[in-house]
């Protein structure tokens, strides 16, 4: 325990102090935004955008080493891709004719086919799948830097919006009657989970980045029915999962996406076998 | 001039408003005014057109043909002096939000992100008037069909607005709750204009002082006069009128 605490304040390994604080500031916008992308059951939009999300670090990747655009980290990359998967999967619900599940199976696709092609035009050292399942090896202090202002962005707005977002998703004619456009929230919803999946996609890696935004808030649906508690519930979660999944796995040398992962599908089993027993007893 | 401004603007009009969604026209030249204080009833078969002709006043849809005017303002406009209590409950039960949270749906504003103290206060009251006092802070969900609607009858009404439009508000709840509900419309109606749509016949014709029929075309009726002949018409088969005590008129067998 003592070694751990030693190397969580060695600087020779700042990659560790990065994440665990990543991990801890990005529970905030994974426990507001995870509920709302639950409840309005758009978590297969959600996904598409994270898979999505591959093009732009590919891309950067690439920029870095051929372009020499030495600005162009990594996670600015994927807040590029995120954004547009975001922007594109909006405006086709909103004024496209087409099949939305369509587009967003094209987007999820296509954006890791694009990502994977850089990513092999790119000779430096660089292994996709750190990027797919995450790595904390990877993490530097300009994530640190980059996730900490996204992370303020995602809180504030969803705190100033906090009403109108929860109107609208429960009642989006509604909405509309009372002067508020449920296209803007909706927006606002999707990019919003834009940004959130990109805070943690060096920890928990793109494909698994979708489970830590949905299983902290469905373990929290089991046992709260309101708003407010829901989300705090899911953001303490969130945190215990990707503190002690990435302790877990620099202590393992794993990658530590599967690590959280398998810590938070854990605790959803335990949660759903316990709610069914208290239930049972209950009855 | 004086004269026709003031009536225009205690008037809801609907002229010659025609709509489609497609091709076909669900609501064909409809025509009529309604004044400020009435309690109007749209009845009309399943699919004529009732709804549509709701959501076009309350500006959610805009008329491919005609005009529309509450009040003298365009529908858009008048938004926030029109409450209105949907159709189907159709809402998402796992959706977790509180009576006092739909309520305050209620009192939206453009323009401004928090509740305030006049918001809650009017919120609470809209729930006391529909005698859900004490429920703020229930499960949406936990009520049963009556108690929902009348959430959502409180969320209509606790911005004040001069118009209330009820989409078939009766149609999943037992005789008794009804009753309670068509007094609390009547105890509504001396503040404000009353559309409540319906496709079954028991109003009560003694407060509804005027049906509006509505099967694509529009068929207007003082209550007194609904003859046997124009209801039969309107719904393509005889109409079996449910007697509901006295103050029902009974019109075909
Ligand atoms: N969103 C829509 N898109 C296309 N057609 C619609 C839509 N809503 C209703 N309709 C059609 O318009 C007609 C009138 O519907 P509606 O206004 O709901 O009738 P009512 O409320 O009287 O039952 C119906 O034929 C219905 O199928
Ligand atoms: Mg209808």
């Amino acid at each position: 325990m003592s070694d751990l605490i030693q190397s969580f304040l060695n600087p020779e390994i700042p990659f560790l102090r990065n994440a665990l604080i990543i991990g801890i500031l990005s529970s905030i916008s994974f426990g507001v935004i995870g509920t709302f992308v639950v409840i309005r059951k758009i978590s297969y939009i959600a996904g598409a955008i994270s898979h999505s999300v591959l093009a732009g670090i590919g891309f950067a990747l690439y920029a870095k080493e051929n372009f020499g655009w030495d600005w162009f980290h990594p996670t600015l990359g994927a807040f590029g891709a995120s954004i547009i998967s975001a922007v594109i999967i909006g405006c086709v619900k909103i004024y496209g004719k087409e099949r939305e599940d369509s587009i967003i199976g094209a987007i999820w696709a296509i954006g890791m086919a694009v990502g994977l092609l850089f990513i092999s035009k790119t000779s430096g050292y660089t292994d996709p799948m750190s990027y797919l399942f995450g790595n904390i090896l990877i993490v530097s202090n300009m994530d640190l830097y980059l996730v900490s202002a996204l992370d303020l962005v995602v809180i504030s707005v969803g705190f100033l919006f906090f009403n109108k977002l929860q109107a609208s998703s429960f009642d989006e004619e509604y909405t509309s009657i009372r002067g508020g456009s449920p296209n803007f929230y909706y927006f606002l919803i999707l990019i919003l989970t834009a940004i959130t999946v990109v805070l943690m996609t060096t920890i928990v890696g793109i494909v698994m980045v979708i489970a830590l935004l949905t299983i902290p808030s469905a373990i929290s649906g089991l046992f709260y029915k309101r708003l407010a508690p829901l989300i705090i519930s899911t953001i303490f979660l969130t945190t215990i999962f990707s503190v002690s999944g990435i302790t877990l796995s620099y202590i393992t040398d794993t990658p530590s996406g599967p690590m959280i992962i398998i810590l938070a599908g854990l605790v959803y089993i335990l949660s759903l076998t316990a709610k069914k027993v208290l239930k049972l007893l209950s009855a | 001039m004086e004269l026709i401004e003031s009536k225009y603007d205690n008037e809801i009009i609907i002229e010659d408003v025609s709509f489609k969604y497609n091709r076909e026209e669900v609501i064909s030249k409809a025509h009529f005014h309604i004044d400020r204080g009435s309690f109007v009833c749209f009845i009309g078969p399943n699919g004529g057109g009732k709804s549509t002709l709701a959501k076009l006043i309350l500006g959610l849809l805009k008329p491919t043909e005609g005009y529309i005017s509450i009040f003298g303002q365009s529908p858009l406009k008048a938004r926030g002096r029109v409450g209105y209590v949907p159709q189907y409950t159709n809402f998402d039960l796992e959706f977790p939000i509180n009576v006092i949270d739909v309520v305050l749906m209620g009192r939206l504003k453009k323009g401004s992100l928090f509740y305030n103290k006049q918001d809650r206060d009017a919120a609470r009251n809209a729930l006391k008037s529909v005698d859900l006092e004490g429920f703020e802070n229930r499960h949406f969900s936990e009520l049963s069909g009556g108690q929902r609607q009348r959430v959502l009858i409180a969320r209509a009404i606790s911005a004040n607005p001069e118009v209330l439009i009820l989409d078939e508000p009766t149609s999943n709840i037992d005789a008794t709750t009804e009753n309670m509900l068509y007094k609390l419309l009547f105890k509504l109606n001396n503040r404000m204009t009353i559309i409540l749509i319906s496709h079954n016949l028991t109003f009560v014709s003694e407060n509804v002082k005027k049906v509006i029929c509505i099967n694509k075309e529009v068929k207007i009726h003082p209550t007194g006069d609904i003859t046997s002949c124009s209801i039969d018409k309107l719904f393509s088969h005889p109409v079996k009128f449910v007697e509901h005590s006295t103050k029902v008129e009974e019109i075909h067998e």
